[in-house]
């Protein structure tokens, strides 16, 4: 399968006034099409900063975008001008955001938003474009007579599904989810992902899901990267990375979770916190909370390393063999 | 819909009876004997006894304001001039279409070009348009009306003769008394429209809508400035207040005949009841521009319209800084 | 210490350092912003000038603001008369120098009428609630629903052409902007949590109001005040023109302006109504600025 999106080593800070966060340190993803990739880590730890330099969405006065390359179907999205970057935003390319609460405009009806997207990436009239948005709000599970209704009519989970509606609604080959079930109740996030899934596995689209659910990414997700302090850590299959965790940060992710299962395990946390981002060592970040950690640990920044096909890790555990060649 | 504006016509009621009561203690509290004020000081004690009577001015301040009320509430009567003993409500209604003509000009031209401006400058943030334009603004609430109207005259009458310094007979006479009121309305409105504009800029849904590959002049004028505008909205019904009563300065430096400077020539010669009089008149024009303003929020936003059905109105916050 | 490094961070760290050493409390956070609000301090800069030409007019002038010469009338701007004189021969600078006094005084004396009848009003109407919130704020309503100006008017048409009774009647014209910032602070202030810690420990009423809500929500009474005194200096100077409030002999810049309308169809007689205005402008003009930079400073959301 070919790759649908590319990212080259994308490193990208927030210039803030007296200090300079580092979000995304030079980090690579490959996402083929039709594949869900979830991408997991603490809050901070860069996923939401990725999905908008994906979208060109980043806040222009503090985001600067430091190096890295980003390809959709070939081509550079950083190198696109503002307006070929609108008609690939709702179109090629859509975002679910997390708070469906502040995500809809108060003053437009749910309707209406929907058939904007419409509008501008179909040519078609206004009643073709009120037709398909309703037709997008029964597939979401929202009855269409409800088209001419305002957000403050909506319940959360409603207001999220009007948002996936938008999302959706131009078929786009590139799905962003952005926690698209935090903010909801944990009664209504299960119907919410029970929609996404069954929309994933109907569209043949590829999907980000960002997330720090990895029940979520379980259920839904193909491949799986962990994201920690900007960079990631371990990247392989949904099975790979949850059932064969390299990484001692992913492990420790793995433990700190109750299990399901019913196994009946004492749940450790992982101690410390993670490192300012406004100020990374330059060797790896995990350094100072991980219980395998060595000496050489601090010694420089390990690379990803393949562990086994498809298999990566970040971590000088996995150095022993491959340790010669650098 | 219907009900509610008719409930919220109701609930003016109280306000303006909330407003005819404080004026007319305000009249009451004022020392001096009217009669003397009326005949003047040549008259006789007899005489003024005579005409205390015959005004009820001798009854207790209840049943004079008994008797106010009932007039006012039954023939919109609102008491006989000092000066010139004409009944006041004649004098005012002939008044008032002048003061509102020059209000309602005043507001129009500072809602037509500080709207604009408040737009521009919240876009443009930090450039200097936007420093400019709220440098501006900022002598624009600053300046005193009265003075930046004889200004006015001083470089457009006097200095170049461009314009008449006093009247409205020819319609060049209306400019500068305009301008000299809308001032003040002018630079609040660019104000807060500026940071109401940034304020909804930042906004998730405004997010959404880049997100959907809409273009950046639609994401301003659909997205952006339709959830803006009930600051302005708020900050509009208030200038029109300050409108009012700063008019009355203004209409007497460019001698217009309207309520402003008969309230000017009423305070000079101790004219007590007209100025009351006109004071109550215009609360309640300005209560009326509220009440428009507050049925306005319900054309702009579904959530107040939401209210008005459930019939459960809630004082909207405005974040308009005055 | 990084792992990339870029020159941003430089500019950054110069700056993390420059702040790092100082203490960090809400008022201190509240004067570094202001003091980086160069606007803000020019209008902090022009009131303090302000007030010491009010306290001590005598300091600034060799004249009498009474004094007339009806040699020089309508003299022009000159080293002797800096801003010429008026058609009484008067020295303008004199009398502008020396009104600078009476804005002072009574704008401060009616800020602080509407403060407290206003913060009376407000912390019992949100202290309290219920009840005696309506009515309090009912009564507010009708209050507002007066346009300031003509309230002002009427009431020092009532209580008299006095100095007190312009005070008066500006500062309870004021009241409802400063009972509704009260009200709201209290409010905020009400849920915090040692206010409840204050409650459990048996503070009494008067105490949790004093003690811990008013100074919680001095923030925006500053601002109010601030924009406050702006409003009442210009009021002050709109009633004297139309004859309320101070009266002649006194000077005071509307007044001023007033006697110089009479002349302003005479060439040589601007400075008369020019330079009054000018310096209600000023005064009004340094208020509003710093009004503005104390808000952004306590309340950064915008920024």
């Amino acid at each position: 399968m070919e790759n649908l999106l590319q990212i080259k080593n994308l490193t990208v800070h927030y210039n803030m006034e007296t200090s300079v966060v580092e979000a995304v340190n030079d980090i690579s993803l490959d996402i083929k099409r039709g594949e869900t990739l979830g991408l997991v880590g603490e809050t901070g730890a860069g996923k939401t900063t990725t999905a908008l330099a994906i979208m060109g969405l980043l806040q222009k006065a503090r985001a600067e975008i430091i190096s890295g390359e980003i390809f959709l179907n070939g081509e550079s999205l950083l190198d696109k001008s503002a307006k070929a970057m609108q008609k690939i935003r709702g179109d090629k390319v859509s975002m679910i955001f997390q708070d469906p609460m502040t995500a809809l405009n108060p003053v437009l009806t749910v309707g209406e938003q929907i058939a904007e997207v419409v509008r501008l990436h179909e040519k078609c009239s206004r009643a073709e474009a009120a037709a398909r948005a309703k037709e997008m709000l029964e597939t979401v599970g929202i009855p269409s007579y409800r088209y001419k209704e305002y957000p403050h009519q909506f319940s959360g989970g409603m207001k999220q599904r009007v948002v996936i509606a938008i999302a959706l609604a131009c078929s786009p080959d590139l799905l962003i989810a952005d926690e698209p079930t935090t903010a909801l109740d944990v009664t209504i996030q299960a119907q919410v992902l029970e929609l996404m899934k069954e929309q994933i596995q109907k569209r043949d689209m590829s999907v980000i899901m960002i997330t720090h659910d990895l029940g979520v990414v379980a259920e839904i997700c193909d491949k799986c990267a962990v994201m920690y302090a900007g960079e990631i850590v371990e990247y392989g299959t949904v099975e790979d990375v949850l059932d064969y965790p390299t990484h001692p940060y992913t492990r420790n992710l793995l433990n700190s979770l109750p299990s399901i299962d019913g196994e009946i395990k004492k749940l450790q946390p992982i101690e410390g916190a993670v490192s300012d981002p406004t100020n990374l060592p330059p060797y790896c970040s995990f350094q100072n909370r991980c219980k395998e950690c060595m000496e050489r640990c601090t010694e420089g920044n390990p690379k990803l390393v393949e562990v086994a096909p498809g298999h990566w890790s970040k971590c000088f555990q996995h150095y022993k063999e491959s340790e010669a060649e650098k | 819909m219907l009900r509610y504006i008719i409930k919220r016509v109701l609930m003016m009621i109280p306000v303006i009876f909330g407003v005819v009561t404080i004026v007319f203690f305000i009249t009451a509290i004022t020392p001096g004997d009217p009669a003397a004020q009326i005949l003047g000081p040549s008259s006789t004690e007899a005489q003024r006894a005579e005409l205390r009577e015959e005004l009820g001015l001798n009854r207790p301040i209840l049943v004079q304001y008994g008797s106010y009320l009932k007039n006012l509430v039954l023939k919109g009567d609102l008491g006989t001039s000092y000066i010139r003993k004409a009944p006041i409500a004649k004098e005012i209604a002939e008044r008032f279409p002048t003061t509102f003509k020059l209000a309602c000009y005043s507001m129009i031209l500072a809602i037509v070009i500080g709207v604009p401006i408040g737009i521009l400058s919240a876009l443009r943030r930090y450039s200097w348009i936007d420093i400019a334009s709220m440098s501006f603004s900022l002598v624009g609430v600053s300046i005193p009306n009265f003075w930046f109207a004889l200004l006015l005259i001083l470089v457009f009458s006097v200095k170049i003769g461009w314009l008449p310094a006093i009247g409205i007979s020819s319609p060049a006479g209306w400019i500068l008394p305009v301008i000299a009121t809308s001032v003040a309305s002018l630079a609040q409105i660019a104000r807060t429209t500026r940071s109401s504009v940034l304020e909804t800029m930042n906004m998730d849904y405004i997010r959404t809508a880049r997100a959907k590959g809409q273009k950046e002049s639609v994401v301003v004028f659909k997205h952006m400035l339709k959830n803006a505008v009930i600051p302005i909205l708020t900050v509009c019904g208030l200038m029109f207040g300050m409108t009012l009563g700063g008019q009355v300065l203004i209409e007497s430096i460019f001698a217009i005949p309207g309520l402003g400077k008969y309230m000017v020539d009423a305070i000079m010669s101790n004219d007590y009841p007209c100025v009351q009089s006109s004071v109550l008149y215009l609360s309640v024009v300005f209560s009326v521009v509220s009440l428009i303003i507050d049925l306005l929020y319900a054309a702009v936003d579904p959530r107040v319209r939401a209210q008005f059905k459930s019939g459960k109105p809630k004082k909207i916050k405005a974040t308009a800084k005055a | 210490m990084s792992k990339i490094h870029t020159p941003a961070m430089d500019k950054a760290e110069q700056k993390r350092q420059k702040f790092q050493k100082r203490r960090s409390t809400p008022f201190t956070d509240g004067w570094r912003r202001l003091k980086k609000n160069k606007l803000a301090m020019v209008g902090l800069v022009i009131i303090i000038v302000y007030a010491v030409i009010a306290i001590f007019p005598s300091l600034f002038t060799s004249y009498s603001y009474v004094t007339q010469d009806y040699t020089s009338l309508f003299a022009p701007l000159s080293r002797d008369h800096l801003f010429g004189t008026d058609n009484l021969g008067r020295d303008i600078f004199t009398r502008v120098i020396y009104a600078a006094r009476a804005s002072l005084g009574i704008s401060l004396l009616s800020v602080a009428v509407s403060l407290f009848f206003g913060g009376v009003l407000g912390s019992i109407a949100a202290f309290y609630g219920g009840k005696a919130d309506d009515i309090i704020m009912r009564f507010i309503d009708i209050l507002q629903s007066i346009p300031g100006t003509l309230l002002a008017i009427t009431l020092a048409m009532a209580l008299g052409k006095t100095v007190v009774s312009l005070m008066l009647a500006l500062g309870i014209s004021t009241i409802p902007p400063y009972a509704k910032v009260v009200r709201a602070a209290v409010l905020t202030a009400k849920d915090r949590q040692f206010v409840e810690v204050s409650k459990c420990l048996g503070a009494n009423d008067r105490w949790l109001i004093t003690r811990h809500m008013i100074p919680n929500s001095l923030g925006p009474i500053i601002v109010q005040t601030t924009f406050g005194i702006a409003a009442a200096i210009l009021m002050i100077s709109s009633l004297s023109y139309i004859g309320l409030g101070i009266q002649p002999p006194t000077p005071e810049w509307g007044s001023m302006l007033s006697d110089g309308k009479q002349f302003l169809q005479m060439g040589t007689a601007w400075p008369m109504t020019v330079i009054p205005g000018l310096a209600i402008l000023i005064v009004s003009f340094a208020l509003n600025v710093l009004g503005d930079g104390l808000r952004d400073a306590f309340d950064p959301r915008l920024k």
